[in-house]
């Protein structure tokens, strides 16, 4: 699985696990019921504390996007479409989050912020 | 146990060529002896010896890798214990394999004393050698610079020795300046550089430990080492200080001199020239002054039957000289005379038909003559008889002895007293007793008191005063011919009836390197051919002397019940042969000296005269100081 | 709870006027990764020879494993695992005869799996330790230090000066380590950005001292950028003004590093500066060269106001 992990990036190791995680299940590279590497695994490929890798994976697990299988490792919960359209929609959200509180930062009022991108969403379908 | 295995193993493959190298070298020095065993026996011991040092010190400190040793799981102590345990081994086994090489082969005849300053060199090149390993941090070249710098404190001891011990006394001449290697005060010396390493040493355990550790501390090492330096030092720099000098007034030429006298501040001797007898006179304090000559006695002629002489005799103006002439057995009595001798004419003609056994002083310029056999070995079996001489006046009487005489008849005359051994009891062999008689008195009469000597003795050397007898024995104090030890004993003969003795202690010092070195090779099954150097005995004038293994220790005994040592003396050059008139021939095989009065000097110093040698001064430190207030 | 792996309590480290480690103290609980972090000759090695028995402290004291090490403690230098920072060994080893030597002494030496590191590492059992690379040395050391299977790892420098590969090997190396084993590392290095990978816990250290230690990730959070676009006001330059950090001026910007953020601090400063400001979060290379400066410039703050 492909991973990449940016320490620089203010965002948590473990987050940025989590992170990446959820855009494989998003983007359809890992489909439900597959395994996920094992955090030992995980941890070596990423040359991270193996602790970082638990604690997304209990996270994960918390949020129900992975289970644990007693002694066979992690692996991603519900059916494919359930999964796949889960992630999209957080990840959707998230980036939307960012994109908002930008704005607001920029200055721009909420109707300005949905009038801009209504804009722009016509720009790109010409 | 593993670990400890393992680091040894690395470590004994670290030295593993460089102690090739050096067996072979060391072989190359030995002269190889026939027997195989014995070369392997004694080059595994020279061997392990030399490399005891870099091993046991510098191989923890190879190329730096201290701290990685130290980081590793094994103990550095039970390694270092390791390998001293294992040396120790090596060691023995070298040891006993050499003995039982030298004893089975027959090797070494003769004295071993020749080992002790092979081994101590040995041993002062290997502390050596591992103080420079330390110091470079490197196995190889602790040895090989060990071996060059070892030299220096060799110079160095050979240097201070020179200019040290020397200025007190002169070189000898005509061979006689045969320095042996047996324990002097040199060895007290000597041991200090052999052990000087443990300074050095010292130092760099410190030097290290600040490197190491970067803080001024001073680590066990370095105060252990350097108290035993200290120690052994301190103990040898007290044995100078107390110990006396020798010096030598050498006789002006290769003569021996036939007998002297010592009159206020002059000493009188006689001296034989090749071609004559000449009296010389020689002042007492000025110990570098020359010897004038006074007259010729006796002069002989070339082509003549000559006249040799063997005693003289001096008293005030008068010379006695006693030898040989065409006609057997002589003496000629003579009187200086404005340098010149004129012959005195004695009273009574010698007797012709008796040799005379000897001539010896009863003082106050009289002399008492013993006439018997031919030969002092056929002596007991003969008849003696005495008679007095008196030189001042050139009177000879008779001295009236009983019929029977004792057997053995040896006399020994010092004075007004007269010394004879009158029993030898058969059943214990070597079983003496002394019988003191009155000098003046017929022979064999009833003694006036007699001494006992102790039985099972091995050997005997008694010395001979007026007043005193010493008698030095060599008793086997357990009866087992293993732990003979020295005795020496004083009888006080003042009071004949009533004799007292009193043991002499022998300092240690005096004897103690010989004999715990004798002893340790006794037990180790080396028995040495040689015999037990004799101890040699000086009594006179309130003062005895031993003298043996170059040493001479002097007591003050005039309170015969407290001997005082008053000091040792080393004599490098040996103590010589006595003037003949100063000996008695108690034993047979013995020439050394009875009575012996020193000739005190001024300054504190004790003068003896030597046959060939000249006079030896004693300087005693403890009298010179006593002297000086 | 079990104690600690590795405990130093109020240690000092003296050579002659020197000062190099001055009252450190930290705890290093069993199974974590901690970063000991600070710059060249800042007293990591320092305090990690004491940690291994080489140097007495000049006071206070140090437990690995709940004992003394120092003077040569063998029992505990079984389950020590060390690499020092300059990999010394005998130099005249061959690779294998290293290991031998090691096997020799370790009770727990894993042969089969000094093996297989020998073949990951990719190292020639036949070549001399003096013939190695440095990154070659480097893993030679890890190895010794792994095979034994100890309880505690201690690292010094143990991929400095190293290409980035042989460094990826050695990290892989440790986290697998780490999670199979539950062995305590601690490592010091002077790479920020490994450390900030895969440590969990980090003390930073300058000239001796201890700056800040605990949770990696609150260490890292404990300081962040806070970027005042053009203000009419300067911030104060006095001591510990609201908790700033550092400040500095660029164009007509002031960066601020704030340490321990919240929203009374930041209300505060928004108020003081008069234009809102953006908050970033810093790297832990950041933080840490942040956290090194401070200290420096307290020192010399110090040593000005003592000389006044």
């Amino acid at each position: 699985m492909f991973l990449t992990i940016d320490p620089n990036r203010p965002l948590p190791i473990f987050s940025q696990i989590m992170e990446g995680i959820r855009l494989a299940i998003a983007t359809g590279r890992i489909s439900s019921g597959e395994r996920i590497p094992s955090i030992r695994e995980l941890a070596v490929e990423l040359r991270v504390n193996p602790n970082t890798v638990a604690k997304a994976y209990q996270e994960l697990e918390r949020q129900g996007v992975v289970e644990a299988k007693r002694g066979a490792g992690y692996y991603v919960t519900g059916s494919d479409s359930q999964a796949s359209q889960r992630e999209r929609r957080t990840l959707l959200n998230a980036r939307i989050d960012e994109l908002l509180s930008t704005a607001l930062e920029l200055g721009f009022s909420p109707e300005e912020f949905k009038k801009a991108i209504q804009n722009r969403i016509e720009d790109l379908g010409k | 146990m593993k670990e400890a295995w393992t680091l040894l193993k690395t470590q004994i493959r670290m030295v593993a060529w460089p102690g090739l190298v050096l067996l072979a070298s060391v072989a190359s020095i030995v002269f190889l002896p026939e027997n195989p065993l014995s070369t392997v026996a004694m080059l595994a011991t020279l061997g392990s010896a030399v490399l005891a040092g870099p091993i046991l010190f510098g191989l923890e400190y190879q190329e730096g890798a201290r701290d990685y040793l130290a980081t590793r799981p094994a103990s550095p102590r039970i390694v270092f214990g390791w390998k001293v345990l294992s040396l120790a081994a090596l060691a023995l086994v070298c040891g006993f394999t050499l003995n039982y090489a030298l004893v089975k082969y027959d090797m070494m005849r003769g004295d071993y004393s020749w080992a002790l300053p092979i081994f101590g060199v040995v041993l002062s090149f290997s502390l050596w050698s591992a103080a420079i390993a330390v110091l470079t941090r490197d196995t190889v070249r602790g040895v090989l610079f060990g071996m060059v710098s070892f030299a220096v404190p060799i110079f160095v001891a050979y240097q201070a020795k020179l200019h040290l011990f020397s200025t007190t006394f002169r070189e000898l001449p005509w061979n006689f300046d045969k320095i042996r290697l047996l324990p002097q005060n040199e060895l007290f010396w000597h041991g200090a550089v052999i052990l000087s390493p443990l300074v050095v040493v010292a130092l760099l355990a410190w030097v290290h430990e600040w490197q190491a550790r970067k803080r001024f501390s001073i680590p066990y090492s370095t105060v252990i080492a350097f108290s035993l330096y200290g120690v052994y030092l301190g103990f040898s720099l007290w044995a100078l200080h107390n110990d006396g000098r020798m010096s030598v007034y050498p006789w002006p030429g290769p003569m021996p001199v036939l007998g002297k006298a010592v009159e206020g501040n002059k000493l009188l001797y006689v001296g034989r020239l090749p071609k004559r007898y000449m009296l010389f006179e020689l002042d007492i304090e000025n110990p570098r002054g020359e010897s004038a000559p006074v007259c010729v006695l006796g002069a002989t002629w070339i082509g003549e039957p000559q006249v040799e002489y063997q005693n003289a005799y001096i008293k005030g103006n008068r010379v006695l000289l006693a030898g040989y002439g065409p006609q057997g057995r002589r003496l000629d009595l003579y009187e200086r005379q404005e340098g010149q001798a004129k012959p005195v004419a004695i009273s009574s003609v010698m007797k012709k038909d008796k040799s005379v056994i000897s001539v010896q002083d009863l003082s106050e310029g009289r002399l008492a003559i013993c006439y018997g056999a031919r030969s002092a070995t056929e002596e007991h079996r003969r008849e003696t008889s005495w008679s007095v001489l008196d030189i001042t006046t050139g009177e000879m009487a008779d001295l009236p002895c009983s019929a029977t005489p004792y057997r053995p008849p040896l006399v020994i005359l010092t004075g007004a007293r007269r010394y004879r051994f009158v029993e030898t009891r058969k059943r214990y062999l070597n079983a003496y007793q002394i019988a003191v008689e009155n000098a003046n008195s017929p022979c064999h009469t009833v003694p006036l008191g007699i001494i006992s000597l102790p039985v099972w003795i091995e050997s005997l050397n008694v010395a001979f005063d007026e007043k005193q007898v010493a008698v030095i024995t060599l008793t086997d104090s357990l009866r087992r011919r293993r732990d003979l030890q020295l005795n020496l004993q004083l009888y006080d003969t003042t009071d004949p009836s009533n004799v007292t003795v009193t043991p002499v202690r022998i300092p240690w010092r005096f004897l103690g390197a010989y004999e715990s070195t004798r002893q340790v090779f006794h037990r180790l099954g080396i028995r040495p051919r040689q015999k037990r150097p004799e101890p040699h005995l000086t009594l006179g004038g309130g003062f005895l002397c031993l003298e043996s293994l170059q040493r001479v220790a002097v007591w003050d005994v005039h309170e015969p019940a407290k001997p005082k040592l008053l000091g040792i003396v080393p004599t490098p050059c040996g103590w010589g042969y006595p003037i003949m008139t100063d000996a008695n021939p108690a034993f047979s095989s013995c020439w050394w000296p009875g009575s012996t009065t020193p000739i005190e000097r001024s300054d504190g110093a004790l003068g003896f005269a030597r046959q060939n040698y000249g006079l030896l001064w004693l300087e005693l430190p403890e009298r010179m100081r006593e002297h000086l207030r | 709870m079990t104690e600690p792996a590795i405990q130093v309590n109020n240690l000092t480290c003296r050579f002659g006027k020197t000062v190099a480690v001055d009252q450190l103290s930290l705890e290093v609980p069993t199974g974590k990764i901690y970063g000991f972090l600070g710059e060249n000759g800042a007293g990591k090695t320092t305090t990690i020879r004491t940690l291994m028995g080489l140097l007495r402290p000049t006071s206070g004291s140090v437990r690995v494993l709940g004992q003394d090490p120092l003077g040569g403690n063998a029992p505990l230098l079984q389950r020590i695992g060390y690499v020092s920072d300059d990999r010394a060994m005998y130099r005249w080893m061959k690779v294998k005869e290293v290991l031998r030597f090691n096997a020799g002494l370790y009770e727990h030496w894993d042969k089969a799996h000094a093996k297989e590191l020998l073949g990951e590492f990719e190292l020639e059992p036949s070549k001399r330790v003096r013939h190695l690379s440095r990154g070659q040395l480097a893993k030679l050391a890890l190895l010794c230090a792994l095979a034994p299977q100890p309880d505690v790892l201690i690292l010094d420098e143990a991929s400095s000066g190293l290409d980035a590969i042989v460094r990826r090997t050695i990290l892989e190396k440790l986290i697998d380590v780490a999670s199979s084993r539950k062995t305590t590392i601690f490592i010091s290095s002077h790479l920020v950005e490994e450390i900030d990978r895969v440590a969990e816990l980090v003390a930073i250290l300058c000239r001796g001292r201890l700056i800040v230690e605990g949770n990696k990730d609150s260490v890292r959070a404990s300081l962040k950028r806070v970027i005042f676009p053009a203000s009419a006001s300067a911030p104060d330059r006095g001591p510990d003004m609201h908790g700033v950090f550092s400040a500095r001026q660029v164009g007509k910007e002031w960066q601020l590093v704030v340490r321990d953020l919240d929203e009374k601090k930041l209300t505060e400063l928004k108020n003081k500066m008069g234009t809102v400001p953006h908050t970033i979060e810093m790297s832990l290379e950041d933080v840490f060269a942040e956290y090194t400066a401070w200290a420096k410039k307290n020192d010399k703050d110090a040593a000005a106001t003592k000389a006044a």
